[in-house]
């Protein structure tokens, strides 16, 4: 292999690179994803509205956490705050949402919203540092450089009278970027678990069904006993979840349903059995696996109003 | 160009900080040279349940009144969340030395349960354990199941 034959496989790979990171193509999906997501956080943060005094304000028992990498004159910002003050701030998070989700001014609402989660995360939220909180934040950064807002949106319908109209090809890379760290983390999570002590055997669920998270269902389950089908059940959850992130990116003989479907079962599983139905969100969320043209083509043979031509009119 | 920079140097970026997490994740090993506070996001990301115990645990919050009766105190109020949830949050694992703040928490509780009309001269927190049961989250909460292990405790000045 000489030096150009090198030059010109590098060449291809950056061109290659560069198109799948950041090519423009249709705003449907990211129309879709902006609507579950912002539709998903509006509902998980209203959700705490009436307890807000008590978790993040003067009023409750509230200690915040500074970063390190905060600048000492900036540590006011994460001081407590009075109630009234918060009731603005938290209105301000709930509107961002909510305008997210109708896509109204899509990337400052992605983008306010995102920076009233990171402060909602050091006054209060760091004590529950659960993965999904970081998902969500790491999402709303991904709307707020998208073009999440060209379709099925506020901002259609003000432009042009009808929000399944659009008229720009958007760019590939938040969804990209999804799909990545979605990606990630199934990986992470699962291979993990094939060499964590604790997950070497079926104790792990049975303990974990018995725990604090148990729901009624969990402890209807555990009444009947101890059995050695524990262990074939964390062998499956293991086999599934190492599955899973490959499984995502292979179009052929259905894999990529496969396994949706397999990560589907385990969520509304670990729902129904321990009280952690914050990675739902997820599900909507495997559109990002579907190329933009497979999505667009598939609305528009089955519901051809909602997928209509690029054009102004 | 200068956003197509950004985007790349963005994407650069990302899939670093992840590998570093996944480095972490699967072989405890961190990357030379790159501060754990640009990480940490990025493992908690991809973080499962790590272990499991044998016994269910919960902080428990007990008022004592001028007759030395102690009576257990309703979380909820102070705070607002699951069970799960409360069990998590409530070990303030974000700091190292926790006595202060369990300190404070007893105190903040002692007022509020008097402003509403108890007379508690002290309000203590106690980790409370038991053995899971396979029937209940509290079916092995008994007298003779349950150790303590205070945490902190606020008398009435």
């Amino acid at each position: 292999m000489n030096l150009s034959s090198i030059q010109r496989r590098l060449k291809e790979f950056a061109v290659d690179w560069d198109h799948w990171w950041t090519r423009d193509t249709y705003p449907h999906i990211m129309g879709i994803v902006r609507i579950a997501l912002g539709g998903w956080l509006l509902f998980y943060w209203a959700i705490r509205l009436p307890n807000i005094n008590a978790i993040y304000t003067t009023a409750g028992i509230v200690f915040p956490k500074i970063p390190k990498f905060m600048p000492e004159q900036f540590e006011w910002i994460l001081q407590v705050p009075e109630p009234n003050v918060f009731l603005v701030v938290f209105g301000i998070h709930l509107i961002a949402l909510l305008t997210l989700t109708i896509g109204y001014y899509t990337r400052t609402s992605a983008l306010i919203a995102c920076l009233i989660s990171w402060y909602l995360y050091y006054i209060g939220q760091h004590h529950f540092h659960t993965s999904y909180d970081r998902l969500y934040m790491f999402s709303l950064l991904f709307l707020a450089l998208s073009n999440a807002g060209a379709v099925y949106s506020y901002e259609a319908w003000e432009k042009f009278g009808n929000i399944f109209k659009w008229d720009k090809m958007v760019s590939i890379f938040p969804q990209r970027l999804l799909a990545f760290q979605i990606t990630m983390t199934y990986l992470g999570v699962g291979f993990q678990k094939l060499w964590l002590p604790g997950w070497q055997g079926g104790e792990m669920l049975w303990y974990s069904l018995l725990g604090v998270w148990g729901t009624p269902l969990a402890f209807k389950i555990t009444s009947y006993g101890w059995s050695p089908l524990y262990h074939v059940a964390v062998n499956v959850i293991i086999m599934f979840e190492v599955f899973i992130p490959f499984a995502f990116w292979i179009r052929i003989h259905k894999i990529r349903w496969f396994g949706m479907a397999s990560a589907v079962v385990f969520h509304v599983s670990v729902h129904a059995l321990l009280y952690i139905w914050w990675f739902a969100v997820l599900i909507p969320a495997y559109i990002v696996f579907f190329t933009p043209e497979e999505v667009y083509n598939f609305i528009k043979r089955h519901k051809p109003q909602f997928a209509l031509d690029q054009g102004k009119s | 160009m200068l956003i197509r920079i950004f985007r790349q140097a963005f994407i650069l970026a990302y899939i670093f900080l992840t590998i570093c997490a996944l480095s972490y994740t699967l072989g405890r090993k961190q990357i030379p040279k790159v501060d754990w506070a640009y990480v940490t996001h990025f493992y908690a990301m991809m973080a499962p349940f790590q272990n499991y115990t044998k016994n269910n645990a919960e902080l428990m919050i007990y008022g004592q009144d001028a007759s030395r009766k102690w009576t257990k105190i309703d979380y909820k109020p102070y705070f607002p969340f699951s069970r799960g949830e409360y069990a998590i949050r409530i070990r303030l694992t974000s700091f190292r030395d926790k006595k202060p703040y369990y300190t404070e928490i007893a105190r903040r509780i002692l007022i509020a349960e008097n402003a509403n009309g108890k007379a508690y001269t002290s309000v203590r927190l106690q980790w409370e354990k038991w053995p899971k049961s396979q029937y209940d989250f509290y079916g092995n909460y008994t007298s003779n199941q349950v150790t303590n292990n205070v945490m902190a405790e606020y008398f009435a000045k």
